[in-house]
């Protein structure tokens, strides 16, 4: 299922706890 | 796949009709300016057609309480197990669209809670199910939505909705 998504959080957050960074990551990393 | 900064970017975002339209909203909690809980309400109030789930670093039983209050899908603690995350928002949207005619124009379901609602089981199709159907059939009051009572009665096959 495609689900078009809106992330939010917080840009000054470190990448390691950065939620966009986290979802970038994984939903365009191959499967 | 969206992007905002900030609580305001994600509502003006919303505002301005971004494409494709987002149906889930994934918030951290912990913002400055405007939280995630009360983004959460704010979304809430303008678009119920939302699913919305939270993610912090801070798990406490109060911010969960208050997220569950205001109205979140899923509340979810880092580190995020990416699988878990897809898992979770597919289940929160066939929620979403079982329990919110808005969100879901051909759903299944319209729910009035406080209603009570006759459950049917059986082995027919749900659209054939009812009451009078045979079978096992159960009243009970809806509480939150068709979505609690098919957590509480796995394999519900049909139901019928009555005002009181």
């Amino acid at each position: 299922m495609s689900v078009s998504i809106l992330v939010v959080d917080d840009e000054t957050d470190s990448p390691s706890c950065s939620v966009s960074s986290f979802v970038a990551k994984h939903a365009t990393a191959p499967t | 796949m969206h992007f905002a900064n900030s609580g305001e970017e994600a509502l003006d975002n919303l505002a301005a009709g971004i494409e494709p339209p987002p149906i889930v909203i994934l918030s951290d909690i912990n913002m400055p300016v405007m939280d995630g809980l009360e983004l959460l309400r704010k979304i809430e109030t303008r678009r119920p057609d939302l699913t919305v789930m939270m993610v912090t670093a801070y798990g406490d039983d109060e911010r969960q309480r208050l997220a569950g209050e205001y109205g979140a899908a899923e509340f979810i603690t880092k580190p995020v197990d990416f699988d878990f995350l897809k898992t979770r928002a597919s289940r929160s949207v066939r929620r979403r669209r079982l329990t919110n005619p808005n969100a879901a124009p051909n759903g299944r379901f319209q729910t009035i809670p406080g209603a009570l609602v006759k459950v049917g089981f059986g082995a027919r199709p749900w659209k054939n199910a009812s009451a009078e159907d045979g079978g096992s059939t159960s009243i009970v009051q809806v509480m939150a939505g068709a979505a609690l009572i098919q957590d509480l009665r796995p394999g519900l096959l049909a139901v019928a909705v009555q005002h009181r």
